[in-house]
C-alpha cells in the first residue's frame, strides 16, 4: 500500500515530497525536490569585461548577485557589443568573485555554505583586500559582509597596537608626545 | 599559522576608504576598535565614526569615565546612524538616566542592533525607557535584567531577533502583548524566573526558533504553587523549540510541530514523584502535547522528562514519531527501562546518542523484551555513547543490545572511562566477543589513539 504526505518548507521554490512505499517487508523511502522556478526560466548569459581586457561569461542569476551589474542590465546604455566594462575589477579578482557567487547562488544548507566561506578567505591580506573593493564596487554585500569579518577578526586577534601594525605593515606615524597623549586619552582600552 | 607578514611590505589597508574600515571596524567591540587609534594619524579618529558601540563598563576604571566616553562618543556626530549598542554594566552606582539617554539617542539614530545587560550586578535591575519599543529600524534586541514600565504602543516592523532575560515588566499581559506585536520576529528567547508571569504565553504567527527557559528563582524558597503556571504554545511556524522547565504544571500547544523540526526537552510537568493513575487530567495533558510534537525530525530529551516518560508509558502508550531520525536522549541509569520504549516509537531512527546518567555502579538491572524494535531492524545506523564507559554489567548489556539487534548498524561510538590499562582491555575482550548482527559495523572507541599512544 501507498501513502503519500507532503511537508511545505518556508522557501517557496521548492517543495520536497515524501512517497512511502510498502513492498513485502521492505521499506523504501523518495525524496525528490522539485525547483518550480527551475523548469520554467531560461538563464541568460551576461558578458563582463575586466579592466584588463579579459571578458567572462557568466549566468544572469549569478551575475544578479551584483546590484551594480542588477543596475546596469536594466540601462541599456551601459553595455556594450561586448558586454558590461568593469573599470575596477582584474581578471583574477573577477574569476575569485564569481567562484563565490557560484557558490552561493547553488543549492546548499547554511551550514555548508558556512564551511565553504571559511575556506574561501583563507587566503593572503592582498587577495581579501582586493575582495572587500571588488565586493564594494559590484554591491555584492555577502561577500563584503564575509571579507570585512575576516579582517575584523585579524584585528581582534592582535594584543595590541603594535601586532596590529605588524600585521598589516602600517607605519606609526605619530610622534613620541603624540602618542604619548593618545594612549592617556583612552588609557581603559589599552589595558 | 597563517603567515602575518602576507601583504609584502605594503599597508593596503590604510588606502581603503573610511566608509569600509568603518564597516570593518563595527564588528569589533569598541575596546578593540579604539586600540586602532594608536596606529597612525589616518587612524586616530576613525573608530568615533564607527557607527556603533559595544563596551562593558567592567572595562573602565570607575563608573563617571565610562559616562563621559560614552558621552564623548555620542556628541561626536549627533546625526549619524548608530546601527549597534551593546551595553555591559555591572558598576552598582549606576545613574539610570545617562543610559535612558543613549537609548533614546540611538532609537532616533536608527539603530539596528541594541543589547542591554545587567546580569552581573547584585542589585539587579535597573529601568530602561520603552521608547525602545518603537522603532523602525531594530532588528535584533536583547534585554537581560532590565526592567521596564509599562507601554501603550509597540511599533516593531522590523524586530527579527529577540531575546529577553529576566526582564521584569509592570503587568502580566505585557510580554504577551509585547510578543505578539512584532509582525516579523522569527527568534525569540524568553528566559524568566516566573515570580511574575505564570501563565506565559508565546504568541506570533512568524516566530520559527524558540527558546523558553523558567528558572528556578535561587533567592526564594517558597512554597511554589504549581498549579496554575502554564506554558502555552501559539506559533504555527516553529522549527526549533527548546523548552526548560521545571515549574509549569501543563505546557500546551496550538500547532503540532512540523516533520523538518528540532525539540530539545527539559519539562517535568509538575509531576514530582510518581504519575498517578488516578490524574487522568495530567495524563490527557501530556498526552496531548508529546501528540503536538510527534512530527518531528530530532529530539533531545533530558533525564527527568524522561523519568516522567517512564511513569507514562506504564499507563499509556506513546505516539509514533514518524519522521524522527535523531534522537539525543539523557537517561538516568535508574530508568533505563524507557529505552526499549522509546525505540519502538521511532520507527525511522537513524541515529542516537545515549548519555547516561546517575550511578552504573549499583546492580541495575535491565532487561530487553525479545521484540526487537523496528528501527533496529531496518534503519538505525548510528548510535554512540556519550558518557565514558567504565565496563560494568548496566553498560555493556546496553551495547550488547545495540550490537547483536541492529541489522544496519554501521557505526558504535563509545569512550572509555577507565583509567587503568587492564581494565580497557577487559572492556574490548568483551566487545570482541559481542556478536554483530550487522557486517558492517564499526565500533568506534574515541580516544583509542591516545591509549595506544601510552603503550
Amino acid at each position: 500500500f501507498h501513502f503519500l504526505s507532503r511537508s511545505q518548507s518556508n522557501s517557496l521554490t521548492t517543495t520536497r515530497v515524501l512517497y512511502k512505499e510498502i513492498h513485502n517487508s521492505t521499506a523504501h523511502y523518495f525524496f525528490r525536490r522539485i525547483s518550480s522556478l527551475k523548469l520554467t526560466k531560461m538563464s541568460k548569459k551576461i558578458v563582463l569585461k575586466t579592466s584588463d581586457g579579459e571578458s567572462f561569461e557568466i549566468d544572469d542569476s549569478i551575475a544578479l548577485q551584483s546590484e551594480t551589474i542588477a543596475h546596469l542590465i536594466g540601462d541599456d546604455s551601459a553595455s556594450t557589443s561586448n558586454g558590461f566594462p568593469l573599470a575596477n575589477v582584474t581578471s583574477n579578482v573577477l574569476s575569485t568573485v564569481i567562484e563565490y557567487c557560484k557558490k552561493h547562488a547553488s543549492v546548499a544548507s547554511e551550514e555548508e555554505l558556512k564551511k565553504w566561506d571559511a575556506e574561501f578567505v583563507k587566503v593572503d591580506d592582498s587577495t581579501i583586500f582586493d575582495l572587500i573593493l571588488a565586493a564594494n564596487y559590484l554591491n555584492i554585500s555577502g561577500l563584503l559582509d564575509l571579507t570585512c569579518q575576516t579582517v575584523a577578526d585579524k584585528i581582534a586577534a592582535c594584543k595590541d597596537a603594535d601586532e596590529i601594525r605588524a600585521t598589516f605593515d602600517i607605519e606609526n606615524d605619530f610622534t613620541p608626545e603624540e602618542e604619548e597623549e593618545l594612549r592617556r586619552e583612552n588609557q581603559w582600552s589599552f589595558q | 599559522m597563517i603567515d602575518r607578514r602576507s601583504g609584502g611590505g605594503e599597508d593596503r589597508i590604510s588606502l581603503l576608504p573610511d566608509a569600509l574600515l568603518s564597516q570593518i571596524l563595527v564588528s569589533l567591540s569598541t575596546k578593540d576598535a579604539v586600540k586602532t587609534s594608536l596606529l597612525s594619524t589616518r587612524w586616530r579618529s576613525l573608530w568615533l565614526s564607527i557607527p556603533g558601540l559595544e563596551l562593558d563598563d567592567d572595562d573602565f576604571p570607575n563608573y563617571k569615565s565610562f559616562v563621559s566616553f560614552v558621552d564623548r562618543f555620542f556628541l561626536f556626530s549627533t546625526e549619524s546612524t548608530i546601527e549597534k549598542l551593546k551595553l555591559a554594566s555591572n558598576k552598582e552606582k549606576c545613574n539610570p538616566l545617562a543610559v535612558k539617554s543613549w537609548v533614546d539617542a540611538a532609537v532616533n539614530r536608527k539603530i539596528q542592533h541594541l543589547e542591554i545587560d545587567f546580569s552581573k550586578r547584585c542589585l539587579g535591575f535597573d529601568l530602561l525607557s520603552t521608547d525602545i519599543f518603537v522603532s523602525h529600524t531594530l532588528v535584533c534586541l536583547r534585554l537581560r535584567y532590565v526592567a521596564l514600565n509599562d507601554f501603550n504602543r509597540v511599533s516593531l516592523p522590523r524586530l527579527k531577533t529577540m531575546l529577553l532575560e529576566e526582564v521584569r515588566f509592570l503587568s502580566h499581559t505585557a510580554l504577551e502583548s509585547l510578543i505578539a506585536s512584532c509582525p516579523v520576529l522569527e527568534d525569540l528567547s524568553v528566559i524568566t524566573s516566573r515570580d511574575d508571569v505564570k501563565v506565559l504565553r508565546v504568541c506570533s504567527q512568524t516566530v520559527n526558533r524558540l527558546v523558553i527557559t523558567s528558572r528556578d528563582d535561587v533567592n526564594f524558597f517558597r512554597v511554589r504553587d504549581a498549579a496554575d503556571r502554564e506554558v502555552v504554545i501559539d506559533a504555527p511556524r516553529l522549527e526549533f523549540l527548546s523548552l526548560e522547565d521545571y515549574q509549569s504544571s501543563s505546557i500546551t500547544m496550538k500547532y503540532s510541530l512540523c516533520s523538518s523540526a528540532q525539540v530539545d526537552l527539559a519539562v517535568d510537568f509538575n509531576v514530582r514523584d510518581v504519575l498517578s493513575s488516578d490524574d487522568s487530567a495530567k495524563r490527557s495533558s501530556i498526552a496531548h502535547f508529546l501528540a503536538n510534537i510527534s512530527n518531528v525530525r530530532d529530539m533531545t530529551i533530558c533525564s527527568k522528562t524522561l523519568k516522567v516518560i517512564r511513569h507514562y508509558c506504564k499507563l499509556e502508550s506513546l505516539p509514533q514519531f514518524c519522521y524522527m531520525t535523531q534522537l539525543h536522549a539523557k537517561i538516568s541509569s535508574a530508568d533505563l527501562e524507557v529505552l526499549q520504549d522509546l525505540l519502538e516509537s521511532c520507527p525511522g531512527l537513524k541515529s542516537l546518542v545515549l548519555e547516561l546518567s546517575g550511578s552504573v555502579k549499583k546492580k541495575e538491572e535491565i532487561s530487553f523484551s525479545s521484540l526487537v524494535p523496528w528501527c533496529l531492524r531496518s534503519c538505525l545506523e548510528r548510535v554512540e555513547m556519550r558518557r565514558p564507559i567504565y565496563g560494568v554489567q548496566l553498560e555493556m548489556k546496553v551495547i550488547k543490545y545495540f550490537l547483536e539487534n541492529s541489522t544496519v548498524l554501521k557505526k558504535l561510538t563509545l569512550r572509555l572511562g577507565c583509567p587503568r590499562m587492564q581494565q580497557e582491555s577487559m572492556i574490548f575482550m568483551e566487545l570482541l566477543r559481542f556478536r554483530r548482527c550487522s557486517t558492517q559495523c564499526e565500533v568506534d572507541v574515541v580516544g583509542l589513539e591516545e591509549t595506544l599512544m601510552k603503550l
